[in-house]
């Protein structure tokens, strides 16, 4: 693994916003710069993350069979609704693995199980920076990426069709960011057959007359696939709705597990001799050693602090929420080409149950925050690598 | 694992166009909507703007509204659903360029805390050669107006529908990250 620099393209920022990219500011997208992989690493990461995310999903089954949803931080009044959902086999879509790679080891740092972001930039984004600098000849013929996100999402929409889904609701916050997510996500299945409609996530009705909630038509909505974390859902007033709903939710409501940052803890209770796992706790200071203290549910690297020789620490919304230690694991380090330290995550995407592609980004941070920069990726050809 | 085709988009393409029309938070007060005798008159209105969903609904008997609105040379829209609930999907049209661009308003759910109707005076923001002023404000209709208008959005007429109670987390203001 190396971090190359590398002319960009004169029309970068068109490209980007062709597909609803305009958050690309601030150096978030870093088109100058590339991370390197030979195909042997590649596959490495790629037979690795599968066997994480069969891990993973087992580790859910055993939460849920072994009433372990309160230690991960969900909400009592889920806990049947999401084993109902889990007994169901409530189809899932996507998710994303963060992994640190130092060129040798690897270790899953967390599992962003409901709402990964920074999807269009990994299946699209990057994708068309490798076909655009290999048609400007910046980059070696027959360099390759491990992206097939985009194959596998639609594959997963047309899986679900096949199960009988027709009609999806899709809702974002905000955001042009989630908006775009989820117009992406909302493409892909279109591609697959499916119906859909959009809506704003504070547009959903709720009547407790009707079975569903409810769209702006005053239409039912049978499955909705909304970029709106759990963990916020259940703080919000609508929260009962979460489990007396017939609304399915995409992702599913037993990925609540995967969005618990406790299910590092269950993981390493379930396979302690994993060389993938690190060691983590419920308990903080029961581990030796330099440690990662985060809370159960946070985003963008808040409210998360290294204790030990790299003592760093971050403010943020979350810190009234209990943690989870896990053991530390230092990032590996690149200079880029002014000499700045860069600390680059792996994001492995997987669809459905199946590892599918990589996104990096990096941070000139040992935490991973909302500064952190997306950097595309290459697979180098045999002969070179 | 490299891709034998190309990625179509259309959905997401289309967006682009979209997310470029976002517009910061607009005042609740900026908004305000027409109202009309009839409701051909209306909808002749807005023949121009054919993206803007149901720009015209039954208000006050005899009145029709159109939507609801607020600028001048680029003037936003926001039509309403079926059940006369205001959507936040809308459109910006451009009266200069004749351009029309689909935007997303942040908070339409706000809009009806204060936004006035106004009588249609023959010309129509942004779809007519003819400037507008805003007609003459005709207080029965405003008031009445703003009443029903706030009623749809906070419950349909005659059900228990409520809206916005997910959506609103105080550890998040714009994308959340993940």
């Amino acid at each position: 693994m190396r971090r190359l620099t590398l002319p960009g393209r004169p029309d970068w920022a068109a490209r980007l916003k062709e597909v609803a990219i305009d958050w690309d500011g601030n150096g978030y997208w870093q088109e100058q710069a590339a991370y390197t992989f030979t195909p042997e690493e590649i596959s490495r990461i790629e037979e690795v993350s599968q066997r994480l995310v069969d891990q993973l999903l087992e580790t859910v089954s055993f939460a849920i069979e072994r009433h372990r949803l309160g230690d991960l931080g969900i909400p009592a009044f889920l806990h049947s609704a999401v084993r109902e959902s889990w007994l169901r086999s409530d189809p899932s879509v996507y998710m994303r693995l963060d992994l640190a790679y130092d060129g040798e080891r690897i270790h899953l740092l967390e599992c962003n199980g409901q709402t990964p972001t920074s999807l269009i930039e990994a299946s699209v984004a990057q994708w068309h920076w490798l076909e655009d600098q290999l048609a400007l000849g910046q980059i070696e013929d027959g360099c390759d990426q491990w992206n097939g996100i985009h194959e596998g999402l639609m594959e997963r929409w047309g899986e679900a069709s096949n199960r009988g889904l027709r009609h999806v609701h899709f809702a974002a916050g905000e955001s042009s960011e989630d908006l775009a997510t989820v117009t992406y996500l909302r493409d892909l299945a279109e591609q697959a057959g499916l119906r859909t409609a959009g809506l704003a996530v504070y547009e959903i009705g709720q009547d407790p007359q009707r079975r569903y909630l409810i769209d702006l038509d005053d239409q039912d909505i049978p499955h909705l696939m909304w970029l709106w974390p759990f963990e916020f859902a259940w703080e919000d007033t609508a929260a009962p709705e979460l489990a007396l709903t017939g609304t399915r939710f995409i992702e599913p409501l037993w990925k609540t597990v995967l969005c618990s940052k406790g299910v590092l803890a269950l993981m390493h209770e379930r396979y302690p001799d994993s060389a993938e796992i690190l060691p983590a706790s419920l308990t903080p200071g029961s581990l030796s050693g330099e440690v990662v203290r985060k809370p159960l549910f946070s985003r963008e690297g808040q409210n998360v602090t290294i204790i030990g020789q790299d003592h760093a620490a971050t403010g943020g919304q979350y810190g009234d929420l209990r943690v989870v230690e896990q053991r530390y694991a230092e990032l590996p380090e690149f200079r880029t080409d002014t000499d700045e330290r860069r600390y680059p995550v792996l994001g492995v995407w997987v669809a459905g149950s199946t590892v599918c592609g990589l996104g990096i980004r990096e941070d000139a941070s040992r935490i991973t925050g909302d500064r952190a920069s997306f950097v595309p990726h290459l697979i180098l050809p045999e002969k070179s690598a | 694992m490299k891709r034998t085709r190309s990625l179509h988009l259309t959905l997401l393409a289309t967006a682009a166009g979209s997310l470029v029309a976002c517009s910061p938070r607009t005042p609740v007060s900026d908004y305000q909507r027409l109202s009309y005798t009839s409701y051909a008159q209306c909808m002749n209105d807005y023949r121009l703007i054919p993206e803007l969903e149901r720009p015209c609904v039954p208000g006050d008997p005899g009145y029709y509204y159109g939507p609801y609105y607020y600028g001048t040379g680029t003037v936003h829209y926001l039509g309403y659903s079926p059940s006369g609930v205001i959507l936040t999907r809308g459109v910006v049209y451009n009266t200069v360029q004749r351009t029309r661009i689909l935007y997303q308003e942040p908070k339409a759910v706000t809009l009806t805390k204060s936004a006035p109707t106004r009588q249609a005076s023959g010309t129509t923001p942004g779809t007519t050669e003819a400037s507008h002023t805003g007609g003459n404000a005709a207080s029965h209709v405003a008031a009445a107006a703003a009443g029903a208008a706030a009623a749809t959005v906070a419950s349909r007429a005659g059900s228990s529908t409520t809206r916005g109670g997910f959506g609103r987390s105080s550890r998040s203001s714009g994308s959340f990250g993940g």
